[in-house]
């Protein structure tokens, strides 16, 4: 049984215009003693927010998308722990290695599904998910192998891969492989 | 807030894919994108140095030096294994030689530096230039 109240709402009684959004929220009308306004329910996963006295609150999304996150200017949204890594400050991916036995060991990465084996001195880090386009930044230490000192280069850049090739410096343009310390590391910065 | 949109947690940070909660900036760090730690460092009379005061490293603590070429980072809050990234720069001595930068060992308090001659591999070799390093990883 409806209560007086509510009757009185459905007919218009308090002056509201129309309820016809099930569950929306209400509000103060434009004056101390107006009618009621309804704002309505918004979408999953938006937030009621205030715009100001004199102005009806509205329901706006708040969660940054990752194009908001890509451009990094917005002021009035918030990160997700699944949209963080789009803003262009944040490492894309990540990995150190060291070969043991002729085979690529990772020691711990982020965004890479495996290491290849390409030739020896050349190791192909495979992502997770793909870069936009191979114009990614990536930083690397030197390294070594039992005998020498290693020089790391970037050799190819594609959008799902990166063949880096370590360099020895003692017998300049040759290659070799790092020794199974995992302390062949790399970084990567760009768009995904 | 309401229950519909938590402060992400530490876990929700690590696990990097949750769309219904708000990233703090006390948890923004535990991303696994996040830098961990960095830093940048000078030798000056043998002894390495932290460049800058507060702000001018993040997550370390202090330098301990090894001997020529060898530099320890130490961490303020360590990583959780020893299993993380660490990249640093290159360094020379300047208007003589370039040397090569490696990681050494890894702990999980800390990691070892190594700056060597290229001509004498293995031989340590203190540059003169400014060297940095950004570790990533879990702690």
């Amino acid at each position: 049984m409806a209560s007086a109240i509510e009757n009185e709402v459905t007919n218009g009684m308090l002056g509201v215009p129309t309820l016809t959004t099930a569950y929306g929220v209400l509000a103060a009308g434009t004056t101390a003693t107006g009618p009621v306004q309804n704002i309505g329910t918004g979408t999953a996963g938006q937030a009621l927010a205030g715009a100001g006295a004199g102005v009806l609150p509205a329901f706006t999304a708040i969660l940054a998308t990752q194009a908001q996150q890509e451009t990094g200017t917005a002021t009035d949204v918030y990160v997700s722990p699944g949209r963080q890594q789009y803003h262009p400050t944040s490492a894309k991916a990540h990995s150190n290695w060291g070969i043991v036995a002729g085979a690529p060991v990772i020691g711990t990465s982020l965004n890479v599904s495996s290491l290849t084996d390409t030739a020896v001195g050349q190791i192909t880090v495979n992502f997770t998910t793909s870069f936009s386009d191979a114009n990614y930044s990536v930083v690397f230490s030197g390294t070594f192998s039992s005998t020498t000192t290693l020089a790391m280069t970037l050799t190819t850049a594609t959008t799902s891969t990166a063949l880096i090739s370590t360099n020895s410096t003692v017998t300049p343009f040759s290659l070799a492989d790092s020794d199974s310390g995992k302390r062949t590391s790399c970084v990567f910065f760009g768009d995904q | 807030m309401s229950s519909h949109f938590p402060v992400a947690t530490q876990t929700d940070q690590e696990a990097g894919i949750s769309l219904g909660s708000f990233v703090s900036p006390a948890k923004q760090s535990f991303h696994d994108s996040a830098c961990k730690a960095w830093c940048s460092w000078t030798i000056v009379t043998g002894t390495p140095t932290l460049r800058g005061g507060a702000g001018a490293q993040y997550n370390v603590t202090s330098l301990t030096d090894g001997g020529a070429g060898a530099t320890a980072i130490n961490f303020t809050t360590n990583f959780s294994s020893v299993n993380f990234t660490c990249v640093v720069s290159g360094a020379s001595i300047p208007g003589t030689r370039p040397l090569i930068m490696s990681t050494g060992t890894y702990a999980v308090g800390s990691v070892d530096t190594a700056t060597v001659d290229p001509d004498t591999p293995f031989a340590g070799a203190d540059p003169t230039s400014e060297v940095g390093a950004a570790c990533f990883g879990d702690r």
